[in-house]
């Protein structure tokens, strides 16, 4: 009867394992940092800009032509064609996790990336 | 091994296979995802035991025996666990055939639980977490690599100290 014995390439696998799992706890550390990007929807297909450059955008929703902003690292509706306008009042968003949503004209806005304040 | 135990061996690990999985349907998870792999005990023994086509049968045979066990033969989680089945499987076969004497089971398991959960990673990627995936994965991996570990032991000790395993294998 042997007794149990690791073998060479067993611990090939075990180095594996552990370099997979340090892989994946980087890819979860990593998301935080880095330049914030804003990703927004638009009738199911998604937009991603960087908020580290100025633009002005404008989507065609549902209902008609939306103008957001992309300024000083965040992203805001300025002009919008709905109803009740919660979307401009929703203000600014420049933090990963942050969004705007204008559901009236199906547009939404998420921020993904950047260091966020609950971090430290 | 002669041809009569050879085709009795294929039904017996399948059926193994099953009744592990309804062993391992009994014990409460945390997450759903989050699985101790008793099935694939019969899996790792067969490539001691079968010759490498009979093992592509008794992956399938796991997979579809896992799912009606399990009730998720018509469900988006029988996508999961075939997809993990089956790269798990291939990637011990490979494994196996590449390193031979110098790997034991507890290598061929940690290289299958690792093919498994990067298939089911990919796959929760596609259909059902997006981008969300990179939060599950540190847990899907760490609890994969400890079970498939204990598994792989496991298994390397059945295998040494069965009589029933040395008959076969003699």
């Amino acid at each position: 009867m042997m007794k149990l014995s690791f073998k060479p390439a067993d611990f090939l696998f075990l180095a594996i394992s552990v370099i997979l799992i340090a892989l994946s706890l980087i890819a979860l550390s990593g998301n935080n940092e880095g330049t914030a990007k804003a990703v927004i929807k638009v009738k199911d297909v998604e937009y991603i800009y960087p908020l580290n450059q100025p633009r002005e955008l404008e989507f065609e929703g549902v209902l008609d032509k939306a103008h957001l902003v992309i300024h000083d690292g965040c992203i805001e509706f300025v002009e919008s064609p709905c109803r009740d306008k919660i979307c401009i009042h929703m203000g600014q968003a420049r933090q990963d996790g942050d969004f705007l949503a204008c559901l009236p004209n199906r547009i939404i806005v998420t921020v993904e990336g950047g260091k966020s304040d609950t971090d430290n | 091994m002669t041809q009569t135990t050879d085709k009795k061996l294929l039904p017996f690990l399948a059926a193994l296979c099953l009744f592990l999985a309804a062993v391992e349907y009994a014990i409460p998870k945390p997450l759903p995802f989050l699985r101790l792999g008793l099935a694939n005990l019969p899996v790792i023994v067969a490539f001691f035991l079968l010759p490498s086509r009979d093992i592509y049968k008794l992956i399938l045979l796991k997979i579809i025996g896992q799912a009606l066990i399990t009730g998720t033969l018509f469900s988006y989680i029988f996508a999961f666990s075939a997809a993990g089945s089956l790269a798990s499987g291939l990637t011990m076969m490979g494994v196996h055939r590449l390193f031979k004497n110098r790997i034991s089971c507890i290598g061929l398991s940690l290289a299958g639980a690792a093919a498994n959960n990067l298939a089911q990673l990919a796959v929760a990627r596609l259909i059902l977490f997006g981008s969300a995936t990179k939060y599950i994965a540190p847990i899907l991996l760490i609890s994969g690599a400890v079970t498939g570990l204990l598994l792989g032991i496991f298994t390397q000790i059945f295998i040494e100290k069965s009589k029933w395993f040395r008959g076969l294998h003699a």
